[in-house]
C-alpha cells in the first residue's frame, strides 16, 4: 500500500544526500590538495509486475519497475589541482601521481595531497594536528629549520648546508580503492615509494573542485527534490480521494 | 535540519575568517617589517553513510561536512627597501631580527621593523649624592619608541651620541621561523620549537627600512576568490532553505 510515498521519499532523501556532497565540495574550494567527490545513486533490484487474480492462476507479466533510490557510491576524482606559488618554505605540491604520507599517532600512515606542512616541537616536518611527514625511507624527517633548499625530486637540503632527507611520495596501483578517513585524508594498502616524483617547492596544490559543475549539480538536485515533493503532494491528494471518495457509501 | 544547510554556513564562515586575514594583510601594506599571513584550510570530518544494499556490497560511504581553518602560515620573505633618508632607520638585508628588550619585564621580543628612536635612559654612575643615593645621568639609547630598547651585537644597550653614525645593532636569528608567536607592532616571540638564538647572517643597512611584504595584487586576487567562495557557500544555504520550505509545504 502507498508504495509511491516510499519511492518518492527515497528520491528526496537521495537528492538531499547528493546536495550534502555537492555542498562539501563547494566549501572546500580553498582547501589545499582537496579532491572533489562525486555522488551516485542507484535503485534496488527490478521487480516484475504481473497481472494477478485471474481464475487460472496464470500470471502474465505486464512490466518491470524498480523501487527506492539509495546511495550507491561516492567517487573521488583525483584530477590535478592547479599549483599556486606561496613563497612559504614548508609548502610542497605534487605534480602528477602520488601522495604525501603522514604518520598518525597510532603509527598507521594516512595519505594526502595537501602539502602545507609545519614543524612540530621536536623539529620534525609535520601536518599540524595529524602527525609527521614520512620520507622516502618511511621515516619521519627531522629538519629543525625552515631555511631550506628543495629540488624537484623532494630532496631537502639545509640552506647552504647539508642533506636533511627526502620527502616521500607514495603511489597506489588503484587510487579508486583509497578510502576517506574521518578527517578527509586517504587511507589505503599497498603504497609504493615513487622513484621520480615531481615536487614543486613553495607551491600548494589548489582544490580541484569545479565550481560550475557544483553549481549546476546543486540546481539539479534542488529541482529534482522539489519535483519529487510536488509529485508526493499529488500522490497524497490522490490517495486522499481514494480513501475518502472511492469507498463512500450513499 | 539539512546537513547541506550547515555545510554552506560553515563554508561562508571560514571564508569570512580568511577575509579577516587578507584584510589584515591589506591594512598593513605600509607597515614596515610586516610579514603577510596566509590561511590554510583542511576538510572537516567525514561521516559514514550506508551504501546501497545491492548484493554483498554493504559499504560505508564517507561524506564530508565542511571545511575548517587549520592554521595560518607567515611568509617571512624579504620585503622591499623603503628609503626615508632618516639616519635612525635600519633594515636587515637577509635573515635575522632586531632584538628589543623591555627593561621593566626583561622580556625580549624580535622584529624586522627597524624604525628606531632615541629613548631616554637613566644610567647609574659611581657617584653618590649627599643622601647616599646613587646619582643617575640621563643618556640616550636606541629604542623602538614604545619603551623598549634595541640590543647591540654584544647584547647590551646602544648609547646614541651621533645618530648619523652607524650603530652596532645586533642581528639575531632562529633556525626555524615556523611557529613564531606574533605580538603587536610586528614583533615576534620565539617558542620552544624555534630553536636556539644565534647571530643572523643578514646585513645591516642604515637609512632604509624594510617595507611590508604583503603584495596588493596577490591579496586582491584572494579577496575576489574568497568573496566568490563566500557567495557560493551562501547559495548553498539558500538552496537548502528553499528545500526546507518545499518539505514544509508537503502537507498543505
Amino acid at each position: 500500500m502507498f508504495k509511491g510515498f516510499y519511492n518518492l521519499t527515497s528520491g528526496m532523501l537521495t537528492q538531499q544526500r547528493h546536495l550534502n556532497v555537492v555542498g562539501n565540495n563547494m566549501v572546500n574550494i580553498s582547501t589545499a590538495g582537496f579532491k572533489e567527490s562525486r555522488y551516485t545513486a542507484t535503485t534496488f533490484d527490478d521487480v516484475m509486475y504481473t497481472r494477478v487474480g485471474n481464475k487460472e492462476k496464470e500470471y502474465t507479466e505486464i512490466g518491470r519497475q524498480s523501487y527506492i533510490r539509495a546511495n550507491s557510491e561516492i567517487y573521488v576524482t583525483y584530477d590535478q589541482g592547479i599549483p599556486e606559488p606561496t613563497d612559504i618554505s614548508l609548502d610542497f605540491a605534487i605534480m602528477g601521481d602520488g601522495f604525501f604520507a603522514i604518520q598518525q599517532e597510532d603509527g598507521d600512515p594516512i595519505y594526502t595531497r595537501a602539502g602545507s606542512f609545519s614543524l612540530d616541537d621536536e623539529g620534525y616536518l609535520c601536518y599540524p594536528g595529524v602527525g609527521r611527514v614520512l620520507s622516502s625511507e618511511g621515516q619521519p624527517i627531522r629538519l629543525a629549520t625552515d631555511k631550506l633548499e628543495v629540488d624537484g625530486l623532494g630532496n631537502i637540503y639545509q640552506k647552504g648546508g647539508g642533506y636533511l632527507g627526502r620527502l616521500g611520495v607514495y603511489s597506489f596501483e588503484d587510487t579508486g580503492a583509497l578510502e576517506h578517513d574521518g578527517n578527509g585524508f586517504f587511507t589505503g594498502e599497498g603504497a609504493e615509494v615513487m622513484e621520480t616524483p615531481q615536487i614543486l617547492w613553495k607551491y600548494l596544490e589548489r582544490s580541484n573542485v569545479d565550481m560550475i559543475r557544483q553549481m549546476t549539480d546543486m540546481l539539479t538536485c534542488q529541482r529534482a527534490l522539489q519535483s519529487a515533493a510536488s509529485v508526493t503532494k499529488m500522490y497524497d491528494e490522490l490517495m486522499g480521494h481514494a480513501a475518502s471518495d472511492v469507498g463512500r457509501l450513499g | 535540519m539539512n546537513q547541506s544547510f550547515y555545510i554552506g554556513a560553515v563554508g561562508a564562515q571560514m571564508q569570512q575568517r580568511r577575509m579577516n586575514i587578507i584584510g589584515d594583510n591589506i591594512a598593513n601594506l605600509n607597515t614596515t617589517g610586516f610579514k603577510a599571513n596566509r590561511s590554510d584550510f583542511t576538510a572537516l570530518m567525514y561521516q559514514n553513510h550506508r551504501g546501497a544494499l545491492n548484493g554483498e556490497d554493504n559499504t560505508q560511504l564517507p561524506m564530508g561536512v565542511g571545511t575548517r581553518l587549520l592554521m595560518t602560515s607567515t611568509n617571512f620573505a624579504q620585503g622591499p627597501v623603503v628609503d626615508n633618508q632618516r639616519s635612525l632607520d635600519y633594515m636587515i638585508e637577509g635573515d635575522g631580527f632586531f632584538a628589543l628588550v623591555d627593561l621593566t619585564t626583561g622580556e625580549v621580543s624580535y622584529t624586522r621593523n627597524g624604525a628606531f628612536t632615541m629613548s631616554e635612559f637613566e644610567r647609574s654612575t659611581d657617584e653618590v649624592d649627599e643622601d647616599g643615593q646613587p646619582v643617575t645621568e640621563k643618556i640616550f639609547c636606541l629604542g623602538d619608541g614604545t619603551g623598549r630598547f634595541v640590543l647591540s651585537d654584544q647584547g647590551g644597550l646602544i648609547e646614541v651620541t651621533d645618530p648619523a653614525q652607524k650603530l652596532p645593532i645586533g642581528i639575531f636569528d632562529y633556525a626555524n621561523y615556523n611557529g613564531l608567536r606574533q605580538l603587536d607592532d610586528t614583533k615576534y616571540m620565539p617558542i620552544d620549537k624555534n630553536g636556539g638564538l644565534w647571530y643572523g647572517t643578514g646585513k645591516l643597512q642604515q637609512g632604509v627600512l624594510e617595507g611590508s611584504n604583503a603584495d596588493l595584487a596577490e591579496e586582491y586576487t584572494k579577496v575576489i576568490e574568497s568573496q566568490r567562495a563566500y557567495g557560493m557557500a551562501l547559495k548553498m544555504v539558500i538552496t537548502s532553505d528553499e528545500i526546507e520550505n518545499t518539505i514544509n509545504n508537503l502537507r498543505a
